[in-house]
């Protein structure tokens, strides 16, 4: 009986596709001229993979580690090498290799310098220059740094940390305050427009929408920019924010009993949960979504003696099909340091140096950064 | 590396040879030509911009799939509320073997555009492309028992669905010929 149905599927699949209708001409040229168009926005660079580094941030500060170290006070050897131009990526050198002090270099080879006596925070990569986080012992200074004329400064303060929001207007940055955390959201001009206060521990992890979300040792609460009203995830489910969608929607991980899920949820509906999928696999210690959402890359779902192994898995696929979830383990080992480059492209860092990973072919290219040097991609901003 | 001229020449070749048979095989997962005309446009921007890292000629038409099948999926899911398959079935005559070929091959055709996207890809490979369990798997970057399970949930659905519709499946040998009546 399989084999008969199998058999009317096929003369189906043979019927419909026959024949093929005049292809439009010139398909390569239209194709190609896509390619460019989607070079040209990326050159420009933009905010869901703000939300991603300061996702990175954050889940760095809640596990009690940082994602990019601060400059060590020596320079390790592999900053001895001069780092070459690597087209179209932007690359953080906090300890050149002719002394010359910080500086970032964009994917155009354009040197940005940082204040020669500062060490580099945090960076982000927008249209026109840089987002940047310098720091001099306690105290951190953002700024804008165009990549031709003078930086402009946004804020100071202690343990300042940062996220673009979504249209790449409006920068939300946290500083330690009275004891608390106190958020600020500037244009990038410098003006506030909206001041909050937060208790010590919540940590801002980026944007969703209109709302600047903070992730704390309970779950998430998401604030309103608009009204400044702000809501809390449910304290059974542990909610941790992974970015958001291309619908500005939220998506989160939680723990349910026995699994770890991956939801898109609605953070002014009570963080209501909509689209799901539980992985029954061992919950990874930590995971990120692509800045549209296509995919989710963990690591330490292979064990608790394996924490530094990658595996990946299609996000949209799982999230509207039942049945087993597509993870995959992408046969890498020793992650140090990730970042996307975009939503097909992972960079990391394992102790042999930096290599970019093509998620569609599982495609591995090494970066032309030295190895042992402090050097560092610098993520980008996406502009929705 | 590669000079920007010499990887267009051989996009513009890989795209006349196979363009044809991705859109094919977009038609199967989409439903109508128009969309698959996008999404096959969608994947080899993604392959183009991908080229020089894929480097081997010979892994571009995989690259292209991957990205093709994967695409659909999350396109699907954006999209999917505002799809209204029709619910309307076509009369069945009677007697004319052609015509009930013809009409079972219509339903089935029908069946297989309501199925979720990961079960539909799944058909199109293992049925359209004669890929193998591992192929497929390997393609959809997901395990061979996840394409075994996806695959056999796709047959019982269209078998139940036509069974509904009053089309029995019948045995067959071995060459797909029907015993006589």
């Amino acid at each position: 009986m399989t084999r008969e149905l199998e058999r009317v599927l096929r003369a189906t699949f043979e019927d419909r596709t026959q024949p093929v209708p005049q292809q439009s001409d010139g398909l390569a040229d239209v194709v190609i001229g896509r390619a460019r168009g989607v070079r040209r926005r990326r050159a420009l660079a933009g905010s869901a993979s703000a939300l991603v580094l300061v996702v990175l941030a954050g889940l760095g500060l809640v596990l009690g580690k940082m994602p990019f170290a601060a400059p060590e006070e020596k320079a390790p050897s592999g900053d001895n090498l001069p780092i070459p131009v690597i087209q179209g990526l932007d690359v953080a050198v906090p300890n050149p290799s002719d002394k010359s002090g910080p500086y970032l270099q964009a994917g155009d080879g354009t040197r940005v310098p940082l204040p020669k006596d500062q060490k580099i925070g945090d960076a982000l990569r927008l249209p026109g220059g840089f987002l940047a986080i310098t720091t001099k012992d306690e105290n951190g200074t953002l700024a804008y740094y165009p990549t031709s004329g003078p930086a402009k400064e946004i804020a100071n303060g202690k343990a300042l940390a940062m996220a673009l929001d979504p249209t790449g207007r409006q920068v939300a940055v946290t500083r330690a305050e009275g004891g608390g955390v106190r958020l600020d959201v500037y244009t990038l001009d410098g003006t506030v427009v909206s001041t909050d206060q937060f208790k010590d521990g919540d940590v801002l992890a980026g944007w969703s929408g209109d709302l600047v979300m903070f992730q704390n040792d309970i779950g998430v609460t998401a604030w309103n920019s608009i009204d400044r009203s702000r809501v809390d995830s449910p304290s059974e489910k542990l909610m941790r924010f992974l970015g958001t969608t291309v619908d500005w929607s939220t998506y989160v991980t939680y723990e349910d009993p026995e699994k770890t899920c991956t939801a898109k949820v609605f953070p002014l509906e009570a963080f209501r949960v909509g689209e799901k999928y539980c992985y029954g696999e061992i919950p990874a210690t930590e995971r990120m979504v692509s800045p549209e959402g296509e995919w989710v890359v963990a690591r330490g779902m292979n064990g608790p003696d394996r924490p530094d192994e990658l595996v990946r898995t299609h996000l949209t696929n799982d999230l509207i099909s039942p049945g087993p979830g597509s993870m995959a383990n992408l046969g890498i080992i020793d992650v140090q340091d990730w970042l996307w480059e975009d939503d097909d492209s992972l960079i990391y860092r394992t102790s042999e140096g930096w290599f970019r990973l093509d998620l569609y072919g599982s495609l591995i290219e090494p970066l032309p950064i030295p190895q042992g040097s402090s050097a560092y991609p610098v993520p980008r901003a996406f502009v929705g | 590396m590669e000079s920007k001229t010499k990887i267009e020449a051989d996009f513009r070749d890989f795209v006349t040879a196979r363009s044809a048979a991705l859109h094919r095989s977009a038609y199967l997962l989409t439903g109508n030509w128009a969309t698959a005309e996008d999404l096959v446009q969608t994947a080899l921007t993604k392959t183009y911009l991908a080229w020089r890292r894929i480097g081997d000629i010979g892994s571009v038409e995989a690259y292209a799939r991957r990205v093709l099948y994967t695409t659909n999926v999350s396109w699907w899911r954006r999209m999917w509320r505002n799809e209204h398959p029709t619910e309307q079935m076509p009369e069945r005559p009677g007697g004319d073997d052609h015509a009930d070929a013809h009409v079972e091959r219509d339903l089935m055709w029908r069946f297989v555009c309501k199925l979720p996207p990961k079960q539909r890809a799944v058909l199109v490979l293992r049925f359209y492309e004669d890929m193998s369990e591992s192929e497929t798997a390997s393609l959809l970057g997901i395990a061979a028992g996840t394409v075994k399970s996806q695959c056999s949930r796709a047959l019982a659905n269209l078998r139940n669905q036509l069974a509904v519709a009053g089309i029995e499946m019948q045995a067959t040998d071995r060459r797909g010929r029907r015993p006589a009546a």
